[in-house]
């Protein structure tokens, strides 16, 4: 190269040179038309990133004098997503090579055009892997030769103008390694818009593909993309599929206006959120909050470690109910307190369980072996954890759904008529928080306030008051049963 | 809406912990593929980082969310992804990628029982291996393992500072048994949570190598858009960060690499120490299962048994310093772990003669017993006894 300065110095890195494309390659040509592209833009280099996966159009992230990454094989799309996503400000470009974008990174390929992603994809498709020695891939035309297809490829390549469009791209060409102009004229265009666009670039590979298939030159092969491409108005991408013997069709397959990923994303956020900007690397004002602090209680109530282990069947809030038993505890009694649910298959549907243990000191082991007290809202439940039932503990039931039997010995039953109490208060699916006043009032783990101010947190917003209510039946079930009166 | 750090006393799941200490620690970007157990951080990160201004991405699998990160660490971000051992393994493409190119980033694995697609919904401690080297190659990582919830939000936010000061992959190891607790979680007030950035380029464009190390062996690191036009790539390269596909320049790349976490190790380890003073047996254990261990050597000690405890806080890089000066002085390490011995394995190689090891696995599906802990622990004492 000498002292001779490369005509896009400016954009190519030309402390690189010299490159590794093969003679008559049409990798370079299009980095240049790339380049130049550029360059007439009135871009600011700095804010341009080009991002490549692994091939030998991968290489291209390299001679870019841009910020470049050279990523892993077939994942360039899904890196520049997250560029991109952390950084809206920057250009992102795409180069990469057919296998790596559309075979081996096939998916990412597809979800980027189908999220519409905010980006530019160079897809050089030369019909195979040239790094690799020539072999065969997802965009080799039927019946042509590569290392690894010796006896003609019999499978069908992609047509990549109609998978994209299907996908929803918003802007989809093809045109070859030849049509500098065109190459230049599309990325120009795609450089105004918005979401995904693809530009494949039919790409000569004498080296490894046209000597195996009769175009042994870079010459033979410009003079076939020319004598056989078809360039047309407004294309139709379902006639695009890539054979021998007919010309290669060209042209801009796909021009739409769909919002890009980004301003979908905002559409759809910023008012639910009261925020405009979304990016990922945090440089977002946030409105001023209010402070709303839960500070921690000064004087914590003293409760010897209690272990508590709930069980019904699906749809009675079971989990509900620990969650605010815990929420109670640890929040607004200063406590220690650890919830856990049974978490397997049997969660959908049948018995389920869950359990908190609550203390004032630390709470090691987090499941309960022996607890103290079981509440019991199913007579299927029961059965299934009857045996868990210890002698001297203390057992809440659902008077009208529980029938306990074969008891050990010492065994305290609590027993209200939750689901029925429930109803009065107007919904039986309340039943566990009129279970959870009952064994407010019997009990001593938590204080009553904090079990309200638990429960008011805890279920969804203006159910409070009727909570309350059914809390509250549970609660006088509990205090009439201690004074004798139920 | 708009808080980024939400001081106060919470009741939280492990995995919702890690989400709000993702957060208060600066991440501002997630990308992910939906996996049990870890759901739950995708789903608040869902709901929170669009309330902060962040972005939440559900990519299309696992190859792509890790890439994602790598090109969010470029772009100036602290991303991070969630996932359990499945997942973890389709990410190790990329988290060699983040190793070769020093991006900051943090990786929750949720573990869950393994191999293959093994127990979806239950415990394991299974990865501990696969975090470290399940990448090819030669590299070095950090891993953390939480026992709780309020250690998922601490140890989130110690994960994003490492991540930023040594620049590479934080594997947060936590386990389907802490993501599911739920527990009393404090979140301190925003001012007294300690944050760091990765180094910034300190010389113009012209005069900036973005992979020449500083003295603590690691480059500063500009981001894209900021006129440094840097070359990033998964080959090996030179300082300039240009592909250099030599013995020389990769036996000067490598070590590096890994130098950089096993020659600071000491400023990265941390462990917790119960009872080492005058222990004769030592329990080595980490995440849920310390829990288990607290509980047995409560009742060892109760019952005059010495036996203290040895928690790994940071897996990798492994306290081997400290564990050698514990073997000097007793008679065993008793490994408790949910897995067949990945930990007592390496235990062994650093101990050697100089103590007895002993491992109490456990395949997953559910935490040890501690009574059964307990009383394998005593039959290993009264057998060192003779």
């Amino acid at each position: 190269m000498g002292q001779k300065r490369h005509p896009m110095g400016v954009l190519i890195r030309e402390d690189r040179m010299p490159h590794i494309f093969c003679p008559g390659c049409g990798i370079g040509a299009t980095i240049s038309n790339i380049a130049e592209a550029l360059l007439e833009s009135s871009l600011d280099p700095d804010k341009v990133s080009v991002v490549s996966g692994i091939g030998c159009s991968g290489r291209a992230a390299g001679y870019f004098k841009l910020d470049g990454f050279h990523t892993t094989h077939g994942r360039p799309i899904a890196f520049a997503t997250g560029l991109k996503l952390t950084n809206p400000d920057l250009t992102v470009i795409v180069f990469s090579g057919d296998g790596d974008l559309t075979t081996i990174g096939g998916n990412h390929l597809i979800h980027a055009a189908r999220r519409n992603m905010d980006m530019i994809v160079i897809c050089i498709n030369n019909f195979n892997y040239g790094m690799t020695g020539g072999q065969m891939g997802g965009t080799t035309p039927t019946g042509t030769w590569t290392t690894t297809s010796v006896y003609g490829n019999y499978e069908m390549p992609f047509n990549l103008p109609l998978l994209l469009t299907a996908c929803g791209a918003n802007y989809v060409a093809r045109w070859t390694s030849a049509h500098s102009h065109y190459i230049k004229k599309s990325f120009l265009e795609a450089l105004e818009k918005e979401g995904f666009c693809f530009i494949e670039v039919i790409s000569a590979c004498p080296i490894n593909w046209g000597r195996r298939n009769k175009l042994r030159t870079g010459k033979d092969m410009v003079k076939f993309f020319l004598d056989h491409t078809e360039i047309k108005e407004n294309p139709d991408p379902a006639e695009a599929l890539i054979q021998m013997d007919t010309p290669i069709l060209c042209g801009v397959f796909a021009n739409k206006d769909k919002p890009g990923y980004l301003r979908a994303m905002r559409e759809r956020l910023s008012q639910r959120v009261g925020i405009d900007v979304f990016r990922g690397d945090g440089k977002v004002e946030l409105p001023e909050t209010e402070e709303k602090l839960q500070k921690t209680v000064e004087r914590p109530k003293k409760v010897e470690e209690v272990k508590i282990k709930l069980a019904g069947i699906g749809g009675q809030g079971i989990a509900l109910l620990g969650l605010i038993m815990g929420r109670a505890a640890c929040i607004f009694d200063g406590n220690q307190a650890v919830y856990s649910q049974e978490y397997g298959a049997e969660a959908r549907g049948g018995a389920s369980a869950s359990s908190v243990i609550i203390s004032s000191g630390k709470i090691d082991f987090p499941y309960i072996k022996n607890p103290d007290v079981m509440v019991v809202m199913a007579q299927g439940a029961f059965r299934k954890y009857r045996k868990e039932v210890q002698p001297n503990s203390i057992l809440f039931i659902d008077k009208d759904l529980v029938k306990p039997y074969d008891l050990p010995e010492g065994v305290q039953v609590y027993a209200v008529p939750a689901t029925r109490l429930a109803e009065q208060v107007g919904r039986k699916v309340v039943a566990n928080i009129v279970m959870l006043g009952f064994i407010s009032s019997l009990t001593d783990y938590f204080s009553l306030e904090a079990v309200k101010s638990a429960l008011k947190m805890s279920v969804p917003k203006g159910t409070e008051e009727f909570n309350l209510k059914a809390f509250e039946a549970g609660y006088t079930y509990g205090e009439k049963l201690k004074r004798g009166e139920e | 809406m708009g808080k980024d750090v939400l001081t106060g006393v919470h009741f939280l799941s492990g995995n919702h912990a890690c989400v709000e200490g993702a957060i208060a620690a600066g991440c501002r970007f997630y990308a992910g593929y939906p996996i049990t157990p870890s759901n739950e951080i995708a789903e608040r990160m869902s709901v929170r980082l669009p309330q902060v201004g962040g972005i939440y991405i559900q990519m299309e699998d696992e190859l792509a969310s890790m890439a994602a990160l790598v090109g969010a660490s470029w772009g100036g971000a602290k991303p991070m992804t969630a996932t359990s051992g499945p997942g973890l393994s389709l990410m190790q493409e990329n988290i060699g990628l983040a190793a070769m190119t020093e991006s900051p980033c943090v990786v929750v694995d949720v573990q869950r029982g393994s191999p293959s697609t093994g127990l979806p919904t239950l415990v394991g401690q299974a990865d501990v291996m696969q975090a470290r080297w399940g990448s090819h190659g030669d590299y070095e990582i950090i891993a953390l393992a939480p026992s709780s919830p309020q250690e998922c939000f601490d140890f989130m936010i110690k994960a994003f500072n490492l991540a930023e000061i040594w620049r590479v992959p934080v594997i947060f190891l936590s386990d389907e048994s802490v993501a599911h607790l739920s527990e009393r979680v404090v979140i301190p007030p925003k001012e007294e949570i300690k944050l760091v950035t990765r180094k910034r380029p300190s010389v113009p464009p012209e005069k900036f190598l973005p992979f020449k190390p500083g003295s603590d062996l690691v480059p500063e690191m500009p981001i894209a858009g900021e006129g440094y036009r840097v070359h990033v790539t998964g080959l090996t390269h030179n300082e300039k960060g240009y592909p250099d596909l030599s013995a020389k320049v990769h036996n000067k790349l490598v070590p590096r690499l890994v130098n950089k976490i096993r020659k600071n190790a000491d400023k990265i380890v941390e462990y917790e120490e119960l009872f080492t003073e005058d222990a004769e047996v030592i329990l080595v254990t980490f995440g849920i299962s310390t829990r288990i261990c607290r509980d047995v050597i409560k009742r060892a000690r109760a019952e005059g048994l010495k036996v203290g405890l040895f928690r790994l806080i940071t897996i990798w890089p492994f306290p081997e310093k400290r564990i050698m000066a514990l073997a000097q002085k007793i008679k065993a390490f008793v490994t408790v772990e949910i897995n067949l011995g990945q930990v007592a394995i390496e235990m062994e190689r650093i101990v050697k003669e100089r103590c007895k090891t002993f491992l109490i696995p456990n395949a997953g599906g559910a935490v040890h017993d501690p009574d059964e802990v307990f009383a394998e622990v005593k039959q290993i004492v009264s057998g060192l006894v003779e």
